[in-house]
């Protein structure tokens, strides 16, 4: 059942307002880095949380940081008072963010980003340059490994 | 022979771009297989997607027949 790209295309169709970033966008740029989990930064107000909570309610959205693993509910998304979400899902793991280090919040990310199609609907994610950003600013060693291959990504590109 | 990189996680190894190297030959001193990442970069977006969960439900097979 787990599949990270019906979580992303699930989250799309219920108009959710996000970017991706992390290594799903990693991957989705090319690098050659196995991802287990979907990183978005989110528009956190209350209505977008909601749609969220819709896009994934069918999927059994729990906290997987707390003990108990208590589910999310439509009356959390309401609450506007989640900084990020750390959630497994039927689909499987999905963080919601507030920001990422390197580029900021929703907005900035959202300027920072282009649109793809995946399973028919229309998707942002950071590009090249903003991740690259990111992941530096990350600064973990599988970050920095990701910049390495997202460096020659670039590198590629620009040679056409 | 194919070797793996002795290198260490040195931050000058990452942050340097004014070493005259290009972004390929870092990556290839650290140990990254180029043809895997050629090989991405003739697919589109949602191909690269398919292939990392092809490969996660490949794994978690494998997890699961050794338990």
């Amino acid at each position: 059942m787990e599949n990270l790209k019906d979580l992303v295309v699930q989250l799309g169709r219920n108009d959710c307002r996000f970017v991706l970033v992390g290594g799903f966008c990693v991957a989705s740029w090319g690098s050659s880095l196995l991802t287990r989990d979907v990183d978005v930064v989110c528009d956190m107000s209350p209505e977008n949380l909601c749609r969220a909570w819709q896009a994934l309610e069918e999927f059994h959205p729990v906290h997987r940081m707390t003990p108990g693993r208590l589910p999310f509910t439509r009356e959390q998304a309401e609450a506007g008072t989640l900084n990020n979400l750390y959630l497994s899902t039927d689909l499987g793991q999905l963080d919601l963010l507030g920001e990422i280090k390197g580029i900021g919040s929703f907005e900035e990310c959202r300027k920072a980003s282009e649109p793809i199609r995946i399973g028919g609907t229309e998707i942002r994610l950071l590009t090249l340059d903003a991740l690259i950003l990111a992941k530096r600013a990350m600064g973990r060693p599988k970050d920095l490994h990701a910049v390495l291959e997202l460096e020659v990504i670039r590198e590629r590109r620009s040679r056409g | 022979m194919k070797t793996m990189s002795t290198h260490a996680i040195d931050p000058d190894l990452f942050w340097r771009t004014d070493d005259g190297r290009t972004a390929a030959e870092r990556a290839a001193d650290y140990g990254i297989d180029l043809s895997l990442i050629e090989e991405n970069l003739r697919l589109t977006p949602e191909q690269r997607i398919d292939r990392n969960q092809a490969a996660l439900d490949l794994v978690k097979a494998l997890q699961a027949a050794r338990n």
